[in-house]
């Protein structure tokens, strides 16, 4: 069986802004995860939409979800459905594609969120699953891409395969199971690691880790 | 550390075997999945009870809420009022069951603060039944606790074995695992035993095997809202045949590889696209193109 929902609270849960679980409580959190792959406010946000979520952003409030969750509001907010008002307060560019094409994660609810601050561009392709479960399955900085399981939590952080070694030790002797690994080449001596986790990491751990890398973000 | 139950017939095992409920059970499942203490867990389903506690009050109250679109609104307050005439139909328990229900989707469709059970376009049919047996049987906190614990476990079975996405299995990936998981609830706070919560369940679920997700101009109103009337009503009569000694032909585990295998073979224009059903009758479309300006299709 694929254990995609552990939790009581994945099922009797999560406390939400209507109208939608997978449209609206999962494209805030798709939103919340795109948002940390830039250290600033992004000044374009740019949102692909495939099958579902093509068809029906706009009555399941997908787009407001989605650009709040870039904003970093949480998805009980009530403001939450003035978003799209805020965003255009803020002079942030936003741009929205139904496209055509099937999937390229192969998942009905599918987006690709694309974020821009004029000096560096990030992008995240995931899909929501169902009553406000996420996956996040391809990443991308500038030209390098990442493909990924999906499950979250995961860990993102560009070290030398060396450091890695020393990241992947500290894990272990904490008891964290890393259930998946990815890597893309950044230069000579780094790669952009990604390790798909069990369970989130523990603040004072993430400082550990953070002796080894650079770039963390935890996902 | 402890796996998750995979199948309901080891949840069922587990509980004759060790002479505990599904919601001991599932207490315990998930003080061992989160490290949390009994007490943290609890405290935490206490919260999620009380948003739904507010959501229904917030529909049924007064002149209740309206969407933005104003599809929906106002009629669990119209329902409530009905029922206190003492005419209805369908009876007190029920009625009570439906009008929490449609105040639950009112308040979700109405951008307002739900608890997705399992989810938001599903999230009036457990407090629908919760809050009919509340005020039937005087359920207190502790019940409903239980209640909520034993149909999360039912729950993430049909989550983790099927699905509970509209745009993946239809509706009766949604509204079906409501109301099955209302139903395995019902029982259990009714004194059935974990038996009798998985008969219900199998009995709800398998009542909506092939429902389709075709919400009007792709909005979660029509039909979603009336939809957890029936998850609601359904529920209480599977429970109240399971208790009545009815057993399913077809187990529980059967029926949820069922629901997974109708939902794979059901066409996307039924699976939350808005392209199908209700949604292309030509009233459905007549209001998309009303609300959005345009035929967006």
């Amino acid at each position: 069986m694929n254990e995609k929902y552990s939790s009581i609270f994945d099922i009797v849960g999560p406390v939400m802004i209507g109208p939608s679980s997978s449209h609206t409580a999962g494209a805030v959190l798709l939103g919340q995860e795109a948002s940390k792959l830039l250290e600033t406010r992004p000044q374009k946000i740019t949102i692909d939409y495939y099958e579902s979520f093509a068809k029906t952003h706009a009555g399941h409030g997908t787009d407001f979800a989605i650009v709040a969750g870039v904003l970093k509001m949480a998805m009980y907010d009530p403001h939450l459905p003035e978003s799209l008002e805020l965003v255009e307060q803020l002079g942030v560019e936003l741009e929205i594609n139904e496209l055509k094409s099937p999937s390229p994660i192969d998942h009905p609810n599918t987006a690709t969120i694309t974020l821009t601050d004029g000096r560096k561009k990030a992008a995240l392709c995931g899909c929501s699953i169902g009553g406000g479960k996420i996956e996040i399955k391809r990443l991308m900085f500038g030209s390098h891409q990442l493909e990924l399981l999906g499950s979250l939590p995961i860990l993102l952080f560009s070290c030398s395969s060396e450091s890695l070694l020393l990241v992947l030790k500290e894990l272990t002797e904490n008891d964290v199971v890393v259930t998946a690994q990815n890597f893309c080449k950044l230069n000579e001596n780094k790669n952009l690691y990604a390790l798909s986790l069990q369970k989130t990491l523990a603040g004072n751990l993430v400082n550990n880790i953070l002796k080894y890398c650079d770039n963390l973000v935890c996902l | 550390m402890k796996k998750l139950y995979h199948k309901i017939a080891e949840l069922i095992k587990a509980a004759k075997t060790r002479q505990m409920t599904i919601a001991q059970l599932m207490l315990e499942q998930e003080c061992t999945y989160s490290k949390e203490t009994k007490e943290t867990v609890l405290s935490r389903i206490k919260q999620q009870l009380e948003v739904m506690h507010k959501a229904a009050n917030k529909g049924s109250s007064g002149n209740g809420v309206s969407s933005r679109t104003g599809l929906t609104g106002h009629q669990a307050a119209q329902l409530a009022a009905y029922r206190r005439q003492g005419k209805s139909l369908s009876g007190d328990t029920i009625l009570t069951a439906m009008e929490n229900a449609v105040a639950t989707n009112e308040v979700n469709a109405a951008m307002g603060v739900i608890c997705a059970a399992p989810t938001a376009g599903s999230s009036g049919t457990l407090p629908g039944v919760l809050f009919a047996l509340e005020k039937k049987l005087n359920l207190d906190v502790k019940a409903e606790i239980d209640f909520l614990l034993c149909a999360s476990g039912f729950g993430l079975i049909v989550a983790n074995n099927s699905s509970i996405a509209g745009a993946t299995g239809g509706c009766q990936a949604e509204v079906g695992s409501a109301s099955a998981m209302a139903a395995a609830g019902a029982v259990a706070v009714s004194g059935g035993s974990p038996q009798q919560s998985a008969q219900a369940f199998a009995f709800a679920l398998s009542n909506l095997l092939g429902l389709v997700c075709d919400p009007v101009a792709g909005l979660v109103e029509i039909p979603c809202v009336s939809r957890n009337v029936v998850g609601a009503a359904n529920a209480l009569s599977a429970a109240d045949m399971a208790l009545a000694g009815l057993v399913s032909k077809i187990p529980a585990d059967e029926v949820i590889l069922a629901m997974k295998d109708i939902g794979q073979r059901m066409p996307r224009e039924l699976r939350e696209t808005g392209l199908g059903g209700l949604a292309a009758t030509t009233t459905g479309n007549n209001i998309k193109v009303k609300i959005f300006g345009k035929d967006i299709q």
